[in-house]
C-alpha cells in the first residue's frame, strides 16, 4: 500500500508540481488549499508526511502546524515547510512549532522526493 | 504572500488642511522668515508669542520636508499629462490622481495575474501530461528489455529452455512421415520377396514345360510302337500332351517376364527409399541447425529493434530530466503571479492610504518603505528593495 502525503498550498502550481514529483515517485496525494482547508480534510486519515507552504489566506501554515501538534492523531506527522520564506526568524519558528525540514521554493523537485523519503513515517 | 497594510498616520496628517499647500512653494529663506517671525512674537512677550513660537517649532521640519517633495521638484519626473493643476473641485490633486489611476493599476495588474496563473496552469497540465507519457514509456520499455546478449542464442536453445519443447513438435509431423516411409519401402521389401517367390514358380513352370514335353515324346514313340489297336489313342494323349507342354513352358516364360519387370521397379524404389532413409537423430540435427540460423536472424533483427528502443530510453530520460527542470522554471512563474497580486494589493492600500492621508512626508515614505520590506517572503523582494541584483540562495532544503 502506498504512503499518502497531504500537499497544503494557496497555489494550484506549486500543488500540480508537488503532486507530480510525489505521484511519480509513488505517493498517494491529498491536496488542500490552505491551513483551514487541510484541518478540514485530516478526518482522520492516514496521513505520512505534510508538505506545507507558510504564506497562505485563512489560515497560514505555522497556524496549521502548531494546530496539527496539539492533534492526537497527527501530533507525530511529520512536516516540511515547502515555501518562498528565507527569513530565520521564520525558520526558527517553524523549528519551534514542530516542522522538520525548511524547503525554499523554487525547488527541484527530486531534492522534495528525497526529503519526503528520508521523513515518511 | 501577504500584502502591505497601511502604515500608521503621520504627523503630517495632522497638521490643518491648506497650511501646507499655502507654503509649499516655500524654501529655506521662507521657513527662516516664519521662525524668525514667531521669535520676535515670542521676544515681545506673552502666551501669543510662545504659541506663535511653537508652531514654528512643529511647521519647520514639515516645512522643509515638504520643500524637498513639492510639486515643483516632482513634476520634472513625471509625465506632462500628470504636471496638470494639481487641485480639482476642492480635492488635492496628487489624492485625485491617485485615487483615479492607481485602480486602473491595480485591475490591469490582477488582469495580468489571471492571465498568467491561467496560462500557468493549463501549461502546467500540458507539461503534466507529456510527463507521464514519458514515464509511461520508460517504464514500459525497461519492462520489456530482453537479453541478446552473446550465448542468447545457445540459452534459446537449450535443451531445458521452451523453445526446446518447440523445436521438438516441430519434429513430430517429419517423424511421422518418416515412419510411413519406413514402413513402405518395408513393404517394397516384402513385394520383392513374394516376386523372387513367383520368378522361382514361373521358373518351374518352365521346368514343368519342359518334362511335359519330353513325357510328350516318350508317349508318341510308345504310340508309333503300339501301332494298330490302342496306338492312336495313345498318340492322341502325346499330342495334347506337347501342347500342354508348350504352353505349361509359355506361361513360365511369361510370369518370369513379368516378374523381372516389377522386381527391377521395386529396386529402384527400395533403392530411393534407401537413399533418402535419415535417421531421427540426423533430423533432430538438421533442425538444430536450421532453427540456429533463424534464432540468428530473429534475435539480429531484435537487437537492432532494442538498440532503437534503447535510444528512444535515453531520450526519454532527457526529456524527463528537462521536464523537471521545466517544473522549477513554472515555479518561478507562480511566484510572479503572486508577487503581481501582492503589488496590486499593495497599490489599492497605497491608494486608500493616500486618499486618507494626503500630505505625505519623508518619515511616512521611510514607513511605508519599512512595512513593505516586512511584508516581503522571498529573498529576491528583499534584493531588489535594497537595489541588490545578485542573491545568494545557498542550500534549498534544510533538516531540523
Amino acid at each position: 500500500m502506498s504512503k499518502t502525503v497531504m500537499i497544503v498550498d494557496d497555489s494550484g502550481s506549486f500543488r500540480t508540481v508537488v503532486k507530480l514529483a510525489l505521484q511519480k515517485a509513488g505517493y498517494g496525494v491529498v491536496e488542500a488549499v490552505d491551513g483551514k482547508d487541510a484541518v478540514g480534510k485530516l478526518n482522520g486519515q492516514k496521513l505520512n508526511l505534510i508538505v506545507c507552504d507558510v504564506n497562505m489566506p485563512n489560515m497560514d501554515g505555522l497556524s496549521f502546524l502548531r494546530h496539527l501538534k496539539t492533534t492526537g492523531a497527527y501530533k507525530f506527522t511529520p512536516v516540511i515547510m515547502l515555501t518562498t520564506e528565507t527569513q530565520e526568524s521564520k525558520k526558527a519558528e517553524g523549528r519551534a512549532a514542530g516542522a522538520r525540514a525548511w524547503i525554499t521554493k523554487p525547488f527541484q523537485p527530486s531534492t522534495l522526493v528525497d526529503a519526503v523519503a528520508k521523513l515518511c513515517v | 504572500m501577504t500584502a502591505l497594510s497601511s502604515p500608521s498616520s503621520p504627523a503630517a496628517s495632522a497638521a490643518p488642511a491648506g497650511v501646507l499647500r499655502r507654503l509649499g512653494g516655500l524654501r529655506l529663506g521662507a521657513a527662516a522668515s516664519v521662525v524668525l517671525a514667531c521669535a520676535l512674537l515670542g521676544w515681545a512677550g506673552g502666551w501669543a508669542g510662545m504659541v506663535g513660537a511653537l508652531v514654528a517649532a512643529i511647521l519647520l521640519p514639515l516645512l522643509l520636508r515638504t520643500g524637498a517633495t513639492t510639486p515643483d521638484a516632482a513634476d520634472s519626473t513625471l509625465d506632462p499629462m500628470l504636471s496638470e493643476p494639481r487641485v480639482s473641485g476642492g480635492r488635492v490633486g496628487a489624492e485625485v490622481m491617485v485615487g483615479q489611476v492607481v485602480p486602473v493599476w491595480s485591475k490591469q495588474v490582477e488582469i495580468t495575474r489571471d492571465a498568467a496563473a491561467d496560462g500557468l496552469a493549463k501549461l502546467l497540465d500540458t507539461f503534466s501530461q507529456i510527463s507521464g507519457a514519458l514515464g509511461d514509456l520508460a517504464d514500459s520499455l525497461n519492462r520489456s528489455n530482453p537479453s541478446v546478449e552473446v550465448g542468447a542464442l545457445d540459452a534459446a536453445l537449450d535443451e531445458a529452455s521452451p523453445a526446446r519443447s518447440a523445436l521438438a513438435t516441430l519434429l513430430v509431423p517429419s517423424q511421422r512421415a518418416f515412419d510411413q516411409r519406413d514402413a513402405a519401402v518395408a513393404e517394397l521389401v516384402r513385394c520383392s520377396q513374394a516376386l523372387a517367390e513367383l520368378r522361382q514358380l514361373g521358373r518351374q513352370a518352365r521346368e514343368i514345360g519342359k518334362h511335359t514335353r519330353l513325357v510328350a515324346f516318350n508317349a508318341s514313340i510308345e504310340a508309333n510302337r503300339g501301332g494298330q489297336g490302342g496306338g492312336s489313342g495313345s498318340q492322341a494323349v502325346a499330342n495334347e500332351t506337347r501342347m500342354l507342354a508348350a504352353r505349361m513352358g509359355e506361361i513360365g516364360e511369361q510370369i518370369e517376364r513379368a516378374v523381372a519387370g516389377l522386381d527391377r521397379s521395386l529396386a529402384a524404389e527400395r533403392l530411393r527409399g534407401e537413399i533418402s532413409d535419415t535417421t531421427p537423430e540426423e533430423l533432430r540435427l538438421e533442425l538444430d541447425v536450421r532453427a540456429r540460423e533463424a534464432l540468428a536472424a530473429l534475435l539480429g533483427s531484435l537487437g537492432t529493434a532494442l538498440r532503437s528502443s534503447g535510444e528512444v530510453r535515453s531520450a526519454a530520460e532527457v526529456l524527463r530530466n528537462q521536464l523537471d527542470e521545466a517544473f522549477v522554471h513554472f515555479q518561478f512563474g507562480d511566484r510572479l503571479s503572486q508577487m503581481l497580486a501582492i503589488v496590486g494589493s499593495d497599490m489599492q492600500n497605497f491608494a486608500r492610504w493616500v486618499a486618507a492621508h494626503p500630505y505625505s512626508t519623508q518619515s511616512d515614505a521611510a514607513e511605508w518603505l519599512a512595512n513593505l520590506e516586512s511584508s516581503y517572503t522571498m529573498e529576491e523582494q528583499r534584493a531588489q528593495h535594497h537595489g541588490n541584483v545578485h542573491i545568494d540562495r545557498g542550500s534549498e532544503i534544510e533538516f531540523f
